[in-house]
């Protein structure tokens, strides 16, 4: 008994010799002792478990058989709502990044957009009109510009309360109003059913540069502002455009993908800007007549008092003449 | 005399890799019975306390050994040598239900190293969890070291009595 009480107590007195030693300091005798402890022993660890390793895992599977079935529906579960959560991420992402551009596009044009959604897409392979989710409730009008972060989509063609449908610029039932941004010519924009759409300049003879962009062009009454991105001159296999009165322009919409959209719902103030080249007829103001009373001394103008001063006719003879804009088509 | 501490040596070792290979396949709630506490309980039930103590000793200095800066070193030696101690001198007290005693011994024993472990680890800081885990790992630990002893104590039995000490073998 005697014995084992020493034993014991200069067991313990090692034990805490050591943990004190452990405690007090990292490294030093006893780290490096764990260390080739762990040296000798890391080895033959290695070598044990890659034989009791698949031995562990055949006895593992065993008693896991039960849980298999459950944890396996869990992460099936799991599976399809993360991928699940993933389109919508992405979907997310792409609607983001089209509204983004939205914003851009109202910016630099200076427009006022109601964002849309398109809610139904052609179902056949020929009909080029789509359906957004805004209506007149939204201030959504028929002959408004329906743009996205590309350029012109289409016009507005029926308007109900909460629902607008869309002749798409591709449709052979829409006409656009253009102009080439660069030169200021301008021409009709008419769709083909699919792919390119058919430009016919109303100049006879235009000076059109190569790969000229071509924007939309205000007229008296539209709803459509000017400016607008529409798409871009394709050119022709001989590479010149120049003197061609009938051309085709790539439109810079996809009408294939199409799912966050924008009407344009008012236009920049100075959007009756005019275009290169574009004419200003005067407007004429009938002359001043004058009435010629009893005292043929005193004549006198309507409209204008002028007492005790006598008309100062012109000159020149010629009448005052007034410039207005006009209807530029 | 050699022999038997490489036979006790080859326990201790077994035990370990046991521990640290095998058994972390069949962690319950990331806990694994203390094969080595259930080895040297084993012994102890052989060979008595003094036995279990320097084999408690030993074990539970070659742990913190391999441990690396996960233990401190001196404190598994303590308990485990505790356990060793106490299951020698339980041994008179169990002799009448040997087999259930046993089993019993080694989950008591097991739970109570594996609490005084973390309580000790939590003292000097060398653990991270909080006392409720510390006190599931003394439940959980007990009952599976209990669960799985009879798979160690058999063959420990078996092994330790080919091995007598010299003072048995010569008689």
């Amino acid at each position: 008994m005697r014995n084992r009480r020493t034993l014991v107590g200069a067991l313990v007195l090692i034990a805490l010799v050591l943990i004190t030693l452990d405690f007090r300091q990292t490294g030093g005798p006893v780290g490096s002792a764990q260390q080739a402890a762990d040296g000798v022993f890391a080895p033959i660890q290695n070598g044990f478990a890659a034989i009791t390793r698949p031995i562990g895992n055949f006895f593992g599977s065993i008693l896991e058989v039960g849980t298999l079935r459950s944890r396996v529906d869990a992460l099936e579960t799991d599976n399809q709502l993360l991928r699940l959560d993933l389109q919508v991420q992405a979907d997310l992402e792409r609607r983001l990044a089209e509204a983004e551009g939205l914003l851009n596009m109202a910016e630099q044009q200076q427009v006022q957009l109601v964002g849309a959604r398109v809610i139904a897409s052609p179902p056949g392979s020929f009909e080029r009109q789509i359906v957004l989710d805004v209506g007149a409730a939204q201030g959504v009008a028929p002959e408004m510009a329906v743009i996205n972060e590309r350029g012109v989509v289409g016009l507005v063609v029926e308007v109900t309360g909460t629902r607008a449908r869309v002749n798409l610029l591709s449709s052979t039932e829409g006409r656009l109003s253009v102009r080439v941004a660069e030169s200021g010519d301008r021409g009709t924009l008419v769709g083909q059913g699919s792919g390119l759409l058919q430009l016919t300049m109303i100049d006879s003879d235009p000076q059109v540069p190569l790969d000229a962009t071509i924007v939309t062009q205000v007229f008296q009454g539209s709803l459509v502002p000017s400016g607008l991105p529409v798409g871009v001159l394709e050119t022709p296999p001989d590479g010149d455009p120049q003197g061609e009165r009938f051309l085709e322009v790539r439109p810079f919409v996809d009408f294939s993908a199409l799912s966050t959209v924008a009407v344009v719902v008012a236009g920049r103030e100075d959007s009756e800007e005019f275009g290169e080249g574009e004419l200003i007829a005067p407007q004429l103001v009938d002359p001043p007549t004058v009435d010629i009373g009893p005292d043929q001394d005193e004549p006198t103008i309507p409209g204008v008092d002028l007492p005790g001063t006598s008309p100062s006719p012109d000159p020149s003879g010629t009448p005052t003449a007034t410039a207005s804009p006009t209807d530029g088509q | 005399m050699p022999i038997r501490v490489v036979v006790f040596a080859g326990l201790i070792l077994v035990a370990l890799l046991l521990k640290t290979t095998l058994l972390p396949t069949f962690a319950f709630l990331s806990f694994r019975p203390d094969v080595l506490i259930v080895m040297v309980v084993a012994v102890a039930l052989v060979e008595g306390a003094d036995m279990g103590i320097k084999l408690g000793f030993a074990a539970g200095l070659a742990q913190d050994l391999i441990s690396g800066q996960a233990a401190l070193v001196g404190l598994g030696a303590l308990v485990v040598m505790g356990a060793g101690y106490a299951a020698g001198r339980m041994k008179p007290y169990i002799a009448a239900s040997e087999r259930t005693g046993s089993i019993a011994l080694c989950g008591a024993l097991s739970g109570a190293g594996t609490l005084v472990a973390g309580l000790l680890g939590l003292m000097f800081g060398v653990i991270e969890p909080s006392l409720p885990r510390v006190l599931l790992a003394t439940v959980v630990v007990g009952l599976y070291s209990a669960l799985v002893s009879p798979l160690v104590l058999r063959p420990t039995r078996w092994l330790v009595k080919q091995f007598p000490p010299p003072s048995l073998a010569s008689s």
